[in-house]
């Protein structure tokens, strides 16, 4: 099913009600993404299937400031318990590099920075070029705004390119082909079409009630408030 | 005993992660984890068992000290020979003597009966000097050692030979290496591994894990059928030939 299909009927269906609405194409393809990637999600949880993995064959490894190592995640990713929306990432110990020998194919785990520390204290569980681990840096580093992993136990081995898989989401401001496919599960399509109508909806709501119209709506006081005891002002009109 | 007696570490894992639903060490564990506890569960067999023989080959130290090696424990036998390591020749069994010290290294020592008539002021337990080092035949030069803090100490006699052979209990493969796992001990490792697993995650979900946990926990302990004394018994009903076999491929190990 294509986004042409899917936001024109959309778009249709909104115009239906809110027939002297402004509905840009652009928008309801924003809301159909938005909603599409919290479909994936439930989806991917539900399913555990691969339909919603990206692979990227070769990820350059950059450092840091500090010499860390890290790569910059190509997509986004979903936010699965336990990093699960990033699947895998290798590198070759023969090449380093992401091709080279089945043999000497070396699998990432993941791991959370805060559980670093205890990864070092067992001979079996501390990272190394042969047993590396990655973890997330998803909001900020040092005020900037990052999307990375950093790698652990490849300190001392000259990495250059890995390879990555993960589970990712749709970014809207790359939704540029209207034709394209939406990449969801066609069964899933009924659930995103209304989801986006009730989200355009509610959105077409908002505004009505905020509406300084100028009339006085409030009632008049009656008699049973007289009971009541006093509400506390705001400071604002205290003052 | 052939190579396809063992398992590898791997053949044990697949078994393990799929049986937790693991197989993509994302539920909070790393391989490293798995592998640890697999390492555990050689390690309490070892202690359990005895199963493991590991030989130690030297030549005697003008110390009369040996510090034991790293991995073994439970001194089993002492020989002191002459000849090669590769072709002994007059060996000489040493013995244990309680209470025997020299920690200091050299050919002194205490000990609350000594050979060299100490201790003459004992009202209740005077040494006797009824034999000494200079008398031949059967009160002759005596090999003897005592273990203190890991440190093998040998009579002074000791150095009369020029190697000393130790067959110690193995606990397994060093911490940091990958463990060797005999078949017979398979199913054994893996329960141990499974209830390891949901022993940790009892913690972090009880009401999921505690019935997984408590049914991994007969599996592998039940008096009848519990892995582990299956185990246990394997170990002691297997021929000798076999056994004997494979302790020698264990313990070529120092010889490498």
């Amino acid at each position: 099913m294509t986004y042409r299909y899917v936001a024109y009927d959309i778009q249709k269906n909104l115009y239906a009600s809110f027939d002297d609405a402004d509905f840009t194409i652009n928008q309801v393809l924003f809301w159909v993404s938005v909603f599409a990637n919290k479909l994936r999600v439930q989806h991917q949880l539900s399913t555990n299937s691969d339909l919603f993995t990206s692979t990227f064959s070769s990820v350059e490894v950059k450092e840091d400031t500090k010499s860390r190592k890290y790569i910059d995640l190509p997509v986004q990713v979903m936010d699965l318990p336990n990093n699960g929306g990033i699947i895998y990432i290798t590198y070759n110990e023969e090449t380093c590099d992401c091709a080279g020998p089945a043999f000497a194919q070396v699998w990432f785990q993941g791991t959370s920075v805060g559980a670093v520390q205890q990864l070092y204290m067992d001979e079996y569980t501390k990272p190394s070029a042969r047993n590396p681990y990655f973890y997330r840096v998803g909001h900020r580093s040092d005020s900037v705004d990052v999307n990375r992993l950093y790698l652990l136990g490849v300190e001392c081995a000259p990495v250059k390119t890995v390879e990555l898989a993960v589970k990712s989401s749709i970014d809207p401001r790359q939704i540029c082909d209207l034709d394209a496919d939406i990449p969801l599960p066609d069964e899933l399509i009924q659930d995103l079409i209304t989801g986006v109508l009730q989200l355009g909806k509610f959105i077409m709501m908002v505004p009505e009630e905020t509406t300084n119209d100028g009339a006085d709506d409030t009632e008049p006081p009656t008699p049973s408030y007289v009971g009541r005891p006093k509400l506390p002002q705001t400071n604002q009109q205290q003052k | 005993m052939t190579a396809n007696d063992f398992v590898s570490v791997d053949h044990i894992l697949a078994d393990v992660t799929a049986t937790v639903n693991d197989a993509e060490y994302k539920r909070g564990f790393s391989k490293g984890w798995y592998v640890s506890r697999i390492q555990d569960a050689m390690q309490e067999l070892s202690f359990d068992t005895f199963w493991l023989k590991i030989q130690q080959d030297i030549e005697i130290p003008e110390s009369c000290q040996i510090p034991m090696p790293k991995n073994v424990f439970n001194v089993r036998e002492i020989y002191l020979y002459n000849g090669t390591i590769c072709e002994p020749a007059g060996s000489q069994v040493v013995y244990w003597k309680r209470l025997f010290n020299n920690t200091s290294g050299g050919g002194g020592y205490t000990a609350k009966v000594k050979d060299d008539g100490s201790n003459p002021g004992d009202l209740f337990q005077p040494n006797q000097r009824t034999y000494n080092r200079n008398t031949n035949g059967m009160f002759g030069p005596k090999y003897y050692y005592n273990v203190m803090n890991g440190l093998l100490m040998l009579s002074e006699s000791c150095k009369g030979y020029a190697n000393i052979r130790v067959v110690y209990n193995g606990m397994g493969v060093e911490n940091g290496d990958m463990p060797v796992i005999p078949r017979f001990f398979e199913r054994a490792v893996v329960d141990y591994v499974e209830e390891r697993f949901y022993n940790a995650m009892k913690s972090r979900d009880p009401r999921t894990f505690r019935g997984l946990w408590n049914d991994s926990f007969s599996r592998l302990n039940d008096i009848r059928n519990g892995s582990w004394n299956k185990a246990k018994k394997r170990i002691k009903s297997m021929d000798s030939q076999e056994k004997e076999s494979m302790e020698e491929y264990i313990s070529s190990m120092y010889h490498k």
